[in-house]
């Protein structure tokens, strides 16, 4: 194993464990703006406006993590009985095709997202007081992490090795 | 054009093996290239499909679901099913599609179910000499419940995919469903217990006395009690399906960490993980499901596919049974929330069309996805239930008609009578009025 690779390894574990850690702290914000809700409408009789706002926004940072931790930890689900069927040296090409498409997919997340980032930057969102763009800035964090991840999955197919997940 | 690069890229993307979600993703950015297009188009869709409020009992249904599968309810969910049906004849399996419709209730999925249920049940009947093949079957086909109970994410999922098309309620999905589980159930219950004496499974003891029930009962209440919460909260008004689906979560903190003290940190710390990791999975899958949704409108898919039907039959018996039949044929490959995703949109308006009611077409679809999670090629709850028996699919397979009877029975019955799945909502509707 060269040291390069086992620190750009140990950086997307890193980043890896980060994102699931920050994905459950925004799901469990998530819970606690919504209940807020219940708890406002029936023991202050007022309803805080923010809650619904910053919990459609929120969800939006923890799927994108949820998203990226997934491309790492190989969570998201696909066919493989096909690839399978196919002769070793071929399905080792396939699954790096596999992994090529997946970060493509990442690039144009990152290219779509960032346009609509700094177009919506100066809309303000108006119940939080936020630029619109925020709703967007996800997609250029997931997308930025499903590229790094799938580049480490296909290094780690080249070199026989496995992807370990990061956290939990 | 568009419409066959559209289909050709998705089914290419996804034999070579990409996940759904990407392969959606990716055939709606060809298919968006192909039409001169700026591809920037697809990730508006994307994260609009995401801007709906009801969109997040999602995350808060499988969070829940997830500290109840490590908090253990599982344990005494089994007791009490053991006390009221564990001394009739295949005692264990009768227990077990009892114990496994009531977790199902609790954790609303039907794979959370065959983890939590199949890991305590499986190995405990194959002690008891019950062979393997009937404990999975058994389990896996239980626990298929899980999609039609008040907590099943699956049941959001299905309203979301109907935006645009038809109004349905939660509300009318979540009742609707119980009607179809309690059938499911029973049919379960008659298969396990056919099998049972046909194999010639020996009775375990006797009656154990009401008090045992009773004390067994209140021991599982506390988590039972998640599907009163969600069902009190809708039907009352209290709370929307969103905000009860946040308070469930609240309350399986409260049972597991004060009520049962089962959750420890490591457990609480992996149950967060895992409930964030599908998130992410399920709702990206959400999000490009609608920019996919976008395409099959604008390309006037439901039309063609329903003119296509309609040039073999016009009979709305023949429609629908096709529509299952291929809905069963997507569902053995693709996971639950990908086919009610990719489909709704195709296929419901067609069901409509021929006078089906856009609630019962839920259900149906949910017992028939539910159906393909135990069909091989990818059958993601017989999988796990295999790993957890230690045999194969094939051995599974030579005993798996009678439960797959009972399932066939009660998806033709919600798919030609429509009282079973509307009669509740209506009524609840009536009555609250």
């Amino acid at each position: 194993m060269s040291s390069s690779t086992s620190l750009f390894t140990r950086i997307c574990a890193g980043l890896s464990k980060a994102c699931l850690i920050l994905a459950v702290i925004g799901l469990i914000a998530i819970i606690l703006a919504v209940q807020s809700q219940v708890f406002g409408r029936y023991v202050l009789n007022d309803t805080p406006t923010w809650a619904e706002a910053l919990s459609m926004l929120l969800i939006l940072y923890v799927t994108a993590f949820g998203v990226a931790v997934g491309v790492r930890d190989a969570g998201h689900i696909g066919l493989e009985s096909l690839v399978v069927l196919l002769p070793e040296s071929l399905r080792l090409k396939i699954e790096i095709l596999i992994h090529v498409c997946v970060g493509v997919f990442g690039a144009f997340m990152v290219q779509s997202g960032y346009m609509w980032t700094t177009l919506k930057w100066t809309d303000i969102k108006p119940m939080l007081n936020v630029p619109s763009g925020m709703d967007y800035l996800p997609l250029v964090i997931a997308g930025a992490l499903i590229v790094l991840f799938s580049i480490e999955h296909i290094i780690a197919l080249l070199q026989g090795k496995e992807v370990e997940p990061a956290w939990n | 054009m568009e419409l066959t690069v559209l289909t050709l890229s998705f089914i290419f993307f996804l034999l070579i093996g990409v996940p759904v979600a990407f392969s959606i993703g990716l055939s709606s950015i060809c298919t968006i290239i192909a039409a001169g297009l700026p591809v920037a188009v697809v990730f508006q869709k994307m994260v609009g499909g995401m801007q709906v409020f009801s969109f997040l009992a999602i995350p808060f249904f499988i969070f829940a679901g997830e500290l109840m599968l490590y908090g253990g309810i599982a344990d005494r969910i089994v007791k009490f099913a053991n006390s009221m049906v564990g001394h009739v004849r295949g005692g264990l399996g009768m227990s077990n599609v009892l114990g496994c419709t009531l977790f199902g209730g609790v954790a609303g999925s039907p794979l959370a179910d065959v983890s939590a249920m199949g890991s305590v049940m499986i190995p405990m009947m194959k002690r008891e000499g019950y062979d393997a093949d009937y404990a999975v079957n058994v389990t896996t086909h239980a626990a298929l419940v899980g999609a039609l109970m008040p907590t099943s994410h699956n049941i959001i999922i299905y309203t979301l995919a109907t935006a645009g098309l038809a109004a349905v309620s939660v509300f009318d999905m979540i009742l609707g469903a119980l009607v179809p589980a309690l059938i499911l159930t029973v049919a379960n219950l008659i298969a396990a217990y056919y099998v049972a004496v046909k194999r010639g499974y020996k009775t375990h003891g006797v009656f154990p006395g009401w008090g045992v029930v009773i004390s067994t009962f209140l021991g599982a209440l506390p988590g039972l009690a998640v599907i009163f919460i969600i069902l009190g909260g809708i039907l009352s008004g209290v709370f929307t399906a969103t905000e009860s689906a946040a308070t469930a979560v609240f309350w399986a903190l409260l049972v597991t960490i004060f009520v049962y003290r089962s959750l420890s940190w490591e457990n609480f710390l992996k149950a967060c993980a895992k409930a964030c990791k599908t998130t992410g999975v399920v709702l990206l899958l959400i999000g490009i499901s609608s920019a996919f949704g976008y395409f099959l409108a604008l390309y006037d898919v439901p039309e063609k596919a329903g003119a296509f039907m309609q040039s073999i039959t016009s009979s709305p018996w023949v429609v629908f049974l096709m529509i299952n039949i291929i809905l069963f044929l997507l569902g053995t490959f693709l996971d639950m929330a990908a086919t009610i995703l990719i489909c709704t949109p195709i296929f419901l308006p067609i069901a409509m069309q021929y006078g089906m009611n856009p609630t019962q077409f839920g259900i149906m679809m949910l017992i028939n996805c539910a159906l393909g999670l135990n069909t091989p090629p990818v059958g993601t709850t017989q999988f796990v239930g295999c790993a957890i028996g230690e045999i194969s699919v094939g051995q599974v397979m030579k005993s798996i008609l009678p439960f797959y009877g009972a399932l066939t029975a009660t998806m033709l019955l919600v798919t030609y009578v429509p009282a079973f799945s509307l009669w509740l909502p209506e009524t609840m509707k009536s009555v609250l009025n």
